[in-house]
């Protein structure tokens, strides 16, 4: 008998025993994958330079990711797909053609001081991505404002032309709700087409990787704000169907003001983030300088968001009154 | 509201089909019993028997005087070999009596001593006392002394009984089984609860993943209560739905203040087989000295629902199972979500084994871990809405004190938390460290 206890090797752990069986890399690859169609789009509209931009900003986002952690001799943390995930979006972000040096500084950008500065996935405070994308703003205005016209495959002679919004706000020219929906329309590679952003977001929503609190405060306040003012004057003001449609909203909303790092954790502090966003959208290209403003309302909200969890701590089962344990 | 209520709880695959409908049947009588003479929260008992004493089943072979304890005895008729420190199902060491049966026992309930019409005519205070000499503590798990339980400090009433037939955690459906085959001797229990308490509404919450429970319940309710004061619900199954402070707020809407008790609310909470055991205490004077136990997992090739006697080996139950021990990767004491794993399997089953599992290296968790990405998973399925992410990270980086500020002693380690977690944090290993920090510093 007591040999047969010292050949039995029972592990001994901490309970809960079971584990759902979702994880991080899941995640992450179910966000890729639910980008694909606004990827796909991306190709079928602008042709080659899509699928270039794409697959050099998921290179060098992974390739910073992977010197980072040998630099720091650390695990490479590369497989938890969360890289993957920023330089796609980042490239969904840009607009087309733009040159193979400002796509490397951006993703380099985005992973090293978006991300792995803060400690890596989990630490950072803002949208890895939008980080990338404002310091590509800020260094090269002209390269990132530069939009062309969809030309389809290979789409190597493209022309330039304006967004959608951009032709609204400086040259008051209407783009139809039905391009916009199906995306035939300049703009950044993976925001033109609302049909395949919404695709992926109703993956996203079946998967319950993101909840709806965010993206129906943040978009319902915009067309709320932008209904308003088109009722004062029509003629000034785009309906709210263009503002939802147009620009990065749809893809900003689902995919950038979901993420779950860099947003608030409370339901509360979710809704004040969408309604909070969904304002300075408005404010943006109603009256400031740029045509979109969907970038900056995500990464301001991003800057509020630890304040915002403060604030809105849930109340726990068995106190009285606010938040905590107050 | 219901629109912005957070819906609390987790959906582990319920693993209740291998067991769930096999009537229980008794263990095999092991060569020799171990029986801790700490069974439950509080004291722990002195031996009252020396070695080589010959002792009856049922005989009160240990006891101490304190205010929060409960007795413990001899589960069959034998020989005392010894009084000796043992393993203890905690993962400790604790004193035990070792017991030898004699050949071939009685394991009858015998002859009723009175009716249940005299028990029901008891005082109060005289059901209590029998309940205190009878041993029984809470079978859900906790082990409360349940005498305590049926006396509520001066001041407190407790107009609301609660039987908690929930059995939410995965694997186990001794609870279930109980309900199916001692329907009326739950209820009969239920009523001397409610008689020693003065309680005047009574809920039996169960799962409605178990409808015939539900059914059989409802129906013997009816024919034994005649005053119809006891009402069977039926609820959302979720884990952890059986939780007490869960179950009280399911079943009446209150809420148990933070560190306070449910006779605060006016609520007792008791499981169905603790509700059995005081029926058998009260009408036919058998202390607590057996139970059942579900013996289950991916290692038994035959599982089932064991009567057991207290201090069975928990190696005979699962040989009486076809356990396979090369495929076993943990040996667990309960269920698989608040249960504790042994390294040995000559524990015995104590008052508050509800099962025994042996679970396969596919089964259980492993021990990857990626970063927290803040998905909030853990906190959307809190049943005491705290930030578990949060609290583990404070734990962990050696802030247990600001933990406390955020509720790590209202967290009762039912792991919905870690078991949703896409970033496999082990976040309930990390309170509970967080929670021995703030007991040492205390102790200091």
């Amino acid at each position: 008998m007591a040999q047969h206890q010292e050949e039995l090797r029972l592990e001994l752990a901490s309970s809960p025993h079971l584990r759902d069986k979702d994880s991080v890399p899941k995640i992450m690859f179910g966000v890729a994958l639910a980008l694909l169609p606004a990827a796909a789009a991306s190709v079928y509209f602008f042709g080659l330079p899509a699928l270039i931009a794409i697959l050099v900003c998921i290179a060098a986002s992974m390739g910073t990711e992977w010197v980072f952690c040998k630099a720091r001799k650390k695990p490479v943390s590369i497989s938890d797909g969360s890289a993957l995930v920023t330089g796609l979006l980042l490239a969904l972000i840009l607009p087309p053609k733009l040159s193979i040096q400002i796509m490397v500084v951006g993703s380099v950008i985005a992973i090293a001081v978006g991300k792995m500065v803060y400690g890596g996935l989990g630490s950072n405070i803002f949208n890895p991505a939008l980080a990338g994308r404002a310091f590509l703003m800020a260094c090269y205005p002209v390269a990132l404002t530069t939009w062309v016209k969809p030309s389809g495959f290979p789409g190597m002679d493209a022309t330039t032309g304006a967004t959608p919004l951009g032709m609204f706000k400086f040259e008051s020219q209407m783009t139809g709700a039905a391009s916009l929906f199906w995306g035939n329309v300049g703009g950044s590679l993976g925001e033109t087409s609302a049909l395949a952003l919404i695709i992926g977001a109703a993956y996203l929503f079946y998967r319950k990787i993101i909840t709806w609190h965010i993206p129906v405060s943040y978009m319902g306040t915009v067309a709320v704000l932008a209904g308003i003012l088109h009722l004062f004057n029509p003629t000034a003001h785009a309906p709210p169907l263009f503002h939802l449609l147009s620009g990065g909203l749809l893809l900003g909303a689902f995919f950038m003001a979901t993420d779950m790092v860099t947003t608030p954790s409370s339901i509360k502090g979710q809704i004040i983030f969408g309604i909070g966003a969904g304002l300075i959208v408005v404010l943006i290209r109603l009256w400031g300088g740029y045509p979109e403003g969907v970038m900056y309302s995500i990464l301001f909200m991003n800057a509020l968001t630890p304040l915002l969890n403060r604030w809105t701590a849930p109340r726990i089962y068995g106190y009285s009154g606010g938040g905590g344990t107050s | 509201m219901s629109f912005f209520a957070k819906s609390w709880g987790v959906h582990p695959d319920p693993a209740k089909d291998p067991t769930a409908g096999l009537a229980a049947r008794r263990a095999p009588v092991p060569s020799a019993l171990v029986i801790p003479l700490h069974q439950h929260t509080g004291v722990p008992c002195k031996p009252l028997v020396k070695p080589r004493q010959e002792v009856l089943r049922g005989e009160m072979i240990g006891d101490v005087e304190a205010l929060i304890t409960a007795p413990v005895h001899a589960s069959v008729a034998g020989v005392i070999k010894r009084i000796d420190v043992r393993p203890h199902p905690s993962g400790t060491y604790g004193s035990s009596v070792i017991l030898e049966p004699v050949s071939d026992p009685d394991l009858d309930l015998g002859a009723p001593k009175r009716s249940l019409d005299e028990a029901l005519a008891l005082p109060p205070e005289e059901i209590c006392k029998e309940v205190r000499a009878a041993g029984i503590v809470g079978m859900g798990g906790a082990g409360f002394p349940a005498h305590v339980k049926l006396s509520p400090p001066p001041g407190k009433q407790v107009e609301i009984a609660i039987l908690n037939g929930a059995e939410c955690e995965p694997f186990l459906t001794a609870d279930h089984r109980t309900m199916l085959e001692r329907a009326a001797d739950i209820i009969d229990g239920f009523r001397l609860i409610m008689r020693a308490l003065g309680a005047t509404t009574a809920f039996i919450g169960i799962e409605d993943n178990k409808p015939d429970a539900i059914e059989v319940m409802k129906k013997m309710a009816k024919e034994r209560d005649a005053g119809n004061t006891i009402t069977v619900r039926s609820l959302h199954t979720r884990y952890p739905q059986g939780a007490e402070k869960t179950l009280i707020h399911a079943l009446t809407g209150r809420e148990v203040p933070s560190g306070g008790l449910p006779a605060d609310v006016g609520v007792l909470v008791s499981n169905v087989g603790t509700a059995a055991a005081i029926r058998d205490a009260l009408v036919f004077g058998q202390p607590l000295i057996e139970r059942v136990v579900t013996v289950s997992g991916g290692a038994v090739t035959k599982p089932a629902n064991l009567l057991a006697l207290v201090g069975t080996p928990i190696r005979d139950l699962l040989e009486e199972c076809g356990w396979q021990a090369d495929r076993t990767a943990r040996v667990i004491l309960g269920g698989p979500m608040m249960g504790v794993t042994t390294s040995n399997i000559d524990v015995p089953v104590t008052k508050t084994t509800s099962g025994v599992l042996a679970l396969t290296a596919d089964e259980v968790a492993k021990p990857t871990s990626y970063p927290c990405i803040h998905c909030e998973r853990c906190a959307r399925s809190c049943p005491m809405n705290l930030q578990p992410s949060k609290l583990a990270a404070l734990c962990e980086y050696g802030h247990p004190e600001e933990a406390k500020d955020l509720g790590l002693l209202d967290c009762f380690e039912c792991g919905s938390c870690a078991y949703g977690c896409p970033a496999r944090i082990p976040i309930v290993h990390w309170i509970r460290v967080g929670k021995a920090m703030l007991r040492r510093v205390r102790a200091a």
